[in-house]
């Protein structure tokens, strides 16, 4: 195990150093900055509004499921995580559509539609998973686990 | 395992779970097989015309008279020598297939099916030898106006002048009367509606 991870961090480690360099020696002193801006944003999406977002979310559903066994509540707040990505994915094609596609080939598709039914499909699976974990934990423990504080 | 793991555990499960669910809806702008299931995607595979997205349109561009007039004429200039040839000239000369990407740095790519004549073999009836060419473009204005393309890219057998994309005449949003089409190139340098080609030396 020891091992596996030092060779796991070694060959991070190697991958990333490499990468640099390239970046270092192939890339103009401008096009290095607009990286460096465009990680930023990244990090401004996901420390922002990405992680406070689905921080006090899930505060308040793990207040509502306190009812629930730990592992319905676990599978509810990674499918809530899941949602939140793709609902972040969508907002900036929905907001770009409504501002004016440049032509007839972009942003083509419906989004708003496809969001909702992804939210579905994630509302779907979560519901069976929480659904038998909640099954499961009933018989393990032996009594119902509707014991809250 | 303590609670601290597992709890570290989970909340790397649904990180995977999230990365698996965005790559699922994205990766299709790129991956053709995927292409059905990249709902956010700002391009979808096979839409636009001929099938294969536009970025800039000829309308954009503003070469809408210069393209369509029926004047137009590939310049061919090297060795002191200035050839010129119409489409219907271009259409004439030996034609090659290639089936080749336009890969745009916006991060989507759509393979298509290209015709037309070897751009090697425009620059060699020039006969100068080459170190490459300028190719000038329609368009009044752009970044990618005037760009030039390496010896590797004018000598590879794929690289064509088209006139055809899969199997109709090009489009005037693809770049009609001809544009170039090349491997291994960014999509902004696969210059459409075609002026000049300048053999560099």
């Amino acid at each position: 195990m020891r091992i596996a991870r030092i060779a796991l961090v070694a060959a991070g480690v190697g991958a990333t150093a490499f990468g640099v360099v390239l970046l270092l020696v192939t890339q103009r002193f401008d096009q290095l900055l607009s990286l460096g801006a465009w990680l930023a944003g990244a990090i401004i999406v996901h420390d922002g509004v990405l992680a406070p977002a689905t921080t006090l979310t899930t505060r308040g559903l793990d207040r509502v499921g306190r009812v629930l066994p730990e592992r319905s509540l676990t599978v509810i707040r990674m499918a809530w995580g899941v949602g939140a990505c793709l609902t972040l994915l969508a907002v900036p094609l929905v907001i770009a559509q409504a501002r004016g596609a440049r032509n007839d080939s972009v942003l083509a598709g419906d989004y708003v539609r496809d969001l909702v039914l992804l939210w579905a499909a994630v509302a779907a699976v979560t519901l069976l998973a929480a659904a038998i974990g909640f099954v499961r934990s009933r018989r393990t423990s032996g009594t119902p686990p509707t014991t809250g504080p | 395992m303590t609670d601290d793991q597992r709890s570290r555990r989970r909340f790397l499960t649904g990180v995977g779970f999230a990365t698996l669910a965005v790559t699922a809806v994205t990766a299709g702008q790129t991956i053709a097989p995927l292409a059905p299931f990249a709902a956010f995607a700002p391009r979808r595979a096979g839409a636009g015309p001929q099938g294969v997205p536009i970025n800039r349109t000829a309308e954009e561009a503003g070469v809408l008279d210069l393209a369509t007039a029926s004047t137009w004429a590939l310049i061919v200039r090297g060795g002191g020598s200035t050839l010129s040839f119409t489409r219907d000239q271009l259409l004439g000369r030996g034609q090659t297939a290639s089936r080749l990407p336009i890969a745009c740095v916006e991060g989507w790519s759509t393979t298509a099916d290209w015709r037309g004549v070897r751009l090697l073999e425009l620059v060699a009836a020039t006969g100068q030898p080459h170190r490459g060419v300028r190719i000038t473009s329609l368009q009044p204005d752009g970044n990618y106006r005037v760009t030039e393309m390496g010896p590797e890219f004018v000598d590879d057998p794929t690289t064509l002048v088209a006139l055809e994309l899969n199997g109709e005449a090009l489009s005037l949003d693809h770049g009609y009367p001809a544009r170039i089409i090349a491997p291994g190139r960014p999509g902004v340098l696969q210059t459409k509606w075609l002026a000049r080609i300048d053999v560099l030396s």
